[in-house]
């Protein structure tokens, strides 16, 4: 059984990060091999050493010694190494065995969110390390009932996915079609979320992603307590929550912090908020050439003054400054920290009085793309705010033809639309029930 | 993981691209290619029947600056048309908020032209009628300033938010509409000539009788109708030249009755009101009696006239509809409402005295 042995020393050959070298653990010899990125080398022998110290009998002895883990093959050997196991191989040759190392730090702390801002409320966030990740929703939620299962997905790259769940409050047909769809997928290979959602039965052309993404754990703690489905995944550092209902758009676990008036203002300003973002931009186009009866004459009459010289039809006009708007927004995420207050800077004074000034659109044009995209954000979820951007064109598009009858025709394609989604037999467009008692 | 592009999104995406290319190409203009005339006059023209006179705003750089144009034809639509067709930019009658017409067309008949209004699909129902006696395109030339200024002269002082009173009646377009073809209802229509300074005066209200204008009443007789219906926003009445007071509340029941054929009808109004001003020393009690006794003999003074013309622009035609067969409301004008007995018991009560006490000097 020599040949664990001279693998390895292939793969040392190989991957210049790898050592393998003899030592004595206790009265045993063997070979130690790991990668030296992943496994801070000399803190893991030490400790190693320490805890072998006193180890009379053979590998099996060890083993208990220091906590290993049977490895029975070689591909299953790569595989705990790649992940930054330390590998621990008999002098002569037979099963090695898997132990956790003191790992290097190469994952940041936890710090707080980046893309979710929290005002009451725990302020951490989650990050790329899974065992983090793990640790942070299991402190968060210091519950016996909550359950945690592993699954891995990938044959070139592995990805671990730690499945959670509250035991007795989880919809259960949820969490058997959840487990067996992450079961089945065991081989397929993702490289990205997209990806993912298709692979757990989301549809490539679908505009509702199949999952939500949270960064936040308290967000994660409340959507479990609620009876969903919680997946983490390794590198990721958010928690994607099943099923993605429209209320999470709306509906923040941290509202809760507020007065419950306070909370149902804020929710309906959100859902204000939602329409705006995505009729705003056809409104004006539908009233300005298509219904302008629906003005009143004194608007309309400034507004056909603040028109006066501008050489473009409405619908152009429109998307000509959209188009510079997302190219602003566009910029703004790219651009490093540093820089984006200069692109603020320019966005709204260029954009917004220069172009006016130049008479090549209207005031009050300006006021309504500053409103949508304001209003764009005030959605909660991530997903929800780019997919408004998406959605105000469908609109503008309705509206350039029919004019006000063609924004309410756009939100009624919308809403069959929304309808048809569900996600493992949970409409998109319900409120979150717990599970009837006849399922599962 | 590419399914490839669903063949029904390929044909979708065509159609919306194609439809993109038509925005602009077809019968939509944008608001600053459009005029928005606010105000329509109509009149007999010299020779031709009509003459048709528009106020047009159209928004400057600096100031709105007014035109008043006016054609002459056999039709509306084509006095309209030559307008039309000397406008540099598409002329638009959404915004027609108000149509003169002249005293001699308004008694004639309206028929042809309200039929006009609602068939065309321009003219909003909404739109105020107004009757003046006077030339056309003066009132409108004499109201050009103002507009100038704000833009809306003639809608201020029709807006329930802006210079109406109880005593300027409301007539729309789909009410003279409603008064061609109702049997038991007619209505009132504000006059109007011009005054000084570019302000409107208003000298009191016709009377339509289904298409025609048969006779006219007074503001304080309007003040009165709009109480009854209930639209008195702060209405303000003089009491023996001793007291005005201003209506807050105004409770009307009816009771309709047949007696033998003949209509009767009872009402009870009582009305609270505020005093605003008192002249010498004047009791509660006497104001009470005093405008019980005024309102009742100005309705009967009213309701003897309209009798009179068979114009029922109180509707009490209305209260009768359950209690008269379908085919003997068409005579409800002529035969009905001629016997109809009313008894009007008004009832007065003071609801405060202002920061005063009364007769406290």
């Amino acid at each position: 059984m020599k040949e664990w042995l001279q693998e390895l020393q292939q793969v040392k050959e190989q991957q210049s990060d790898f050592t393998l070298f003899p030592m004595k653990l206790g009265s045993v010899s063997v070979y130690v091999g790991g990668f030296r990125s992943l496994v801070d080398m000399p803190q893991t022998l030490f400790q190693l050493q320490e805890m072998a110290s006193a180890c009379p009998e053979g590998m099996a002895g060890l083993s208990l010694r220091l906590g290993g883990e049977r490895i029975p093959t070689l591909p299953e050997a790569f595989l705990a190494l790649a992940k930054g196991k330390l590998l621990i191989v008999p002098e002569d040759g037979g099963e090695g065995m898997a132990v956790p190392p003191v790992s290097r730090k190469i994952y940041r702390g936890v710090e707080e969110s980046a893309n979710e801002s929290v005002v009451l409320g725990p302020l951490d966030a989650f990050n790329e390390s899974l065992d983090v990740n793990i640790g942070i929703l299991r402190s968060r939620m210091n519950s016996r009932f909550l359950q945690h299962e592993s699954f891995s997905v990938g044959s070139v790259q592995v990805h671990e996915i730690s499945l959670f769940y509250l035991e007795g409050r989880v919809h259960r047909s949820l969490l058997r079609k959840v487990r067996d769809q992450l079961t089945q997928i065991r081989d397929q290979e993702f490289g990205c979320l997209q990806e993912f959602f298709i692979l757990m039965g989301g549809r490539s052309w679908s505009l509702i992603p199949t999952a939500l993404t949270t960064e936040l754990p308290a967000q994660a703690v409340y959507y479990l307590k609620q009876g969903r489905v919680v997946l983490l995944l390794s590198g990721l550092p958010f928690a994607l929550v099943l099923p993605k209902l429209w209320t999470d758009s709306f509906f923040l676990a941290t509202d809760r912090e507020f007065p419950y008036l306070v909370l149902i203002f804020m929710r309906i300003l959100r859902i204000l908020a939602f329409f705006l973002a995505i009729a705003l931009p056809g409104l004006y186009v539908a009233l300005i050439s298509v219904n302008p009866d629906l003005l009143r004459v004194q608007l309309a009459l400034s507004v056909a003054e603040s028109r006066l010289g501008v050489p473009y039809p409405a619908m152009v006009e429109m998307l000509f400054v959209l188009l510079i708007v997302e190219l602003i927004l566009e910029a703004s995420l790219r651009l490093p920290k540093s820089i984006g207050p200069a692109i603020t800077m320019v966005g709204g004074i260029i954009v917004g009085q220069a172009l006016v000034e130049a008479r090549l659109v209207s005031n009050l044009l300006i006021i309504v793309v500053a409103a949508s995209t304001i209003a764009n954000f005030v959605v909660i979820s991530v997903q929800t705010s780019f997919t408004l951007r998406l959605l105000k064109y469908f609109l503008l598009l309705f509206a350039g033809i029919y004019g006000i009858f063609g924004i309410f025709a756009g939100l009624f394609v919308l809403g069959f639309y929304m309808s048809q989604v569900s996600f493992y037999g949970i409409p998109f467009v319900s409120l979150w029930k717990k599970e009837e008692a006849s399922d599962g | 993981m590419n399914r490839g592009i669903p063949r029904l999104a390929v044909s979708l995406l065509a159609a919306v691209v194609l439809l993109g290319t038509l925005p602009g190409c077809w019968g939509i203009k944008d608001i600053n290619h459009r005029v928005l005339p606010t105000v329509m006059g109509i009149s007999h023209g010299e020779g031709n029947r009509y003459k048709v006179t528009l106020q047009v705003p159209i928004p400057g750089p600096n100031k709105t600056e007014v035109r008043i144009v006016n054609e002459e034809a056999e039709t509306l639509t084509k006095a309209l048309d030559r307008i039309k067709r000397n406008m540099e930019n598409q002329v638009d009658l959404l915004h027609m908020k108000l149509i003169v017409l002249h005293e001699e067309v308004a008694e004639k008949s309206i028929r042809s032209e309200v039929e006009y209004a609602v068939r065309s699909r321009e003219i909003a129902t909404k739109a105020f009628l107004a009757v003046t006696d006077r030339d056309i395109t003066g009132l409108l030339r004499s109201t050009q300033v103002n507009v100038e200024r704000e833009g809306t002269t003639f809608l201020n002082f029709f807006g329930k938010q802006a210079g109406w009173t109880p005593a300027i009646p409301i007539y729309r377009v789909w009410e003279a509409y409603r008064g061609l073809h109702a049997y038991t209802q007619d209505g009132i229509i504000p006059i109007v000539r011009p005054a000084k300074e570019g302000m409107i005066q208003f000298v009191g209200s016709g009377v339509i009788k289904q298409d025609r204008m048969v006779s006219r009443i007074t503001p304080d007789e309007t003040v009165l109708l709009n109480i009854y219906r209930n639209n008195f926003q702060g209405a303000v009445i003089e009491v023996m030249e001793q007291a005005s007071v201003s209506i807050v509340r105004a409770k009307v029941t009816n009771k309709p009755r047949l007696v033998k054929g003949r209509p009767r009808l009872t009402i009870d109004m009582t009305l609270s009101y505020i005093i605003q001003e008192t002249k010498g020393s004047i009791s509660p009690d006497q104001i009470n009696q005093e405008l019980e006794k005024l309102v009742a003999g100005q309705f009967q003074t009213m309701i003897t006239k309209l009798k009179r013309e068979q114009a029922d622009i109180f509707g009490f035609g209305q209260l009768f509809r359950g209690r008269l067969p379908y085919e003997e409301l068409k005579n409800w004008r002529s035969e009905y409402y001629p016997q109809l007995d009313i008894e009007l018991r008004v009832k007065a009560t003071m609801r405060n005295s202002g920061l005063m006490n009364i007769g406290n000097r």
